[in-house]
């Protein structure tokens, strides 16, 4: 009875262990979500559906289309700046190209970078900048397209971007990374700005290309 | 006895680091200021280890365009929209104007460019920067009304 109750003691421990560590090694999933409940075989399921980014279209450096369907399949890091932003900008673009160039050539990664300032960055303006930040081929999209549907793309991924006269090149921005999974589930957001946040990132996007090598 | 004559050692040694601290308190405190300063307005786009970004963004650890001194002054304030060359790299991107810094900040931050990167050790001190940031002023204003 005892040494009974010691195995089964000893297999709740490891139950629990285990539920913890894959729940600890799992990144959380980010936004509002709905609980849904079907009929399945004549019994009632309950099953969660979590926020997904909704589809999106834009124009990337190189005049061609860009969209969520760009990323089926892929996991993805967003975020918004403009080229002519004094300030937090160019402490983005240094991260991001800390995380770019780690996952370099990785067929499971993209980048996702939108401008807030369309009029001035256009294809070839992003293309350029691009270039000069080091940037080639096509892991690394920068989009750009109408003004409001950025905006409207930015609260997608529950960021700022708006125009504000009060902000350094009148507009406002968020300093976010936004991790996003190959379902388009957020994942995480970090500080774009410093590389404590882009450490922490980078981490996380080893974590979830694990999560999906288990499956 | 004993302790006379370590008194005669004492106070000497204490003299000669009061001397000191006078000018090596006012490069310190220009240098890290300067320091300071550069943190704040120029690492975001120069790196906190001076050396750039890319094509974007030129370095100063190591910039052969230091030996421009009056030139960079005058940028630090005014910003710089004409395409410079450092280390034959061309650079062709709008570095902002500082209008809000003061001379002395212009001056701290230039002491801790030529500190650090320049391999220069003394100050650059606030009466030069003045001087040559009037002169700047003066020609860019001349340069307006002819254009
Ligand atoms: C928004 C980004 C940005 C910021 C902020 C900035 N710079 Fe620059 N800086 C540039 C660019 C771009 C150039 C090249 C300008 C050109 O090509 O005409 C430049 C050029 C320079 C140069 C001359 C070239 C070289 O690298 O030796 C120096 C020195 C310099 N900056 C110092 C500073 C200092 C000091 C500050 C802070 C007060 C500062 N910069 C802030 C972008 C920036």
């Amino acid at each position: 009875m005892y040494s009974a109750l010691k195995n089964s003691f000893a297999v709740v421990l490891l139950g629990f262990l285990s539920a913890c560590s894959s729940s600890e090694n799992r990144l959380p999933i980010m936004g509002e979500r709905d609980v849904i409940t079907k009929e399945v075989d004549g019994k009632t399921v309950t099953d969660t559906a979590y926020y997904q980014i909704p589809p999106f279209q834009f124009v990337n450096q190189d005049s061609l289309p860009v969209s969520d369907k760009t990323f089926d399949g892929k996991i993805y890091v967003s975020d918004f700046f403009f080229i002519s932003c004094p300030t937090i900008c160019p402490k983005m673009k240094t991260q991001m190209k800390r995380v770019y160039d780690k996952f370099k050539g990785n067929p499971d990664v993209m980048i996702l970078s939108y401008t807030i300032d369309p009029v001035h960055d256009t294809p070839p303006v992003l293309k350029e900048f691009a270039t000069n930040l080091g940037v080639t081929g096509n892991q690394w999209q920068f989009a750009t397209g109408k003004k409001e549907d950025i905006f409207k793309t930015g609260k997608s991924y529950m960021v700022v971007a708006q125009e504000d006269a009060g902000a350094p090149g009148g507009l406002l921005h968020s300093g976010h990374f936004v991790l996003v999974d190959k379902e388009k589930h957020v994942r995480g957001m970090y500080d774009g700005t410093t590389e404590e946040g882009a450490d922490k990132l980078m981490g996380d996007i080893d974590r979830l290309l694990a999560e999906y090598k288990k499956q | 006895m004993r302790k006379f004559s370590i008194g005669l050692v004492v106070v000497p040694l204490l003299l000669q680091t009061a001397c000191q601290s006078q000018e090596e308190l006012k490069q310190e405190k220009y240098f890290v200021e300067g320091y300071q300063l550069y943190t704040e307005h120029c690492a975001n786009c120069h790196q906190t280890d001076g050396k750039g970004l890319e094509a974007l963004y030129p370095p100063i650890s190591g910039s052969d365009y230091l030996k421009n001194k009056e030139q960079i002054i005058c940028l630090i304030r005014y910003g710089q929209n004409e395409p410079i060359v450092v280390n034959g790299r061309s650079f062709h991107r709008p570095m902002p104007a500082n209008p809000q810094l003061t001379d002395i900040d212009v001056a701290e931050i230039t002491t801790f460019l030529y500190n650090k990167w320049g391999g220069e050790s003394v100050i650059t001190d606030v009466k030069e920067v003045s001087k040559i940031l009037d002169t700047c002023r003066v020609q860019r204003e001349r340069a307006k009304v002819i254009n």
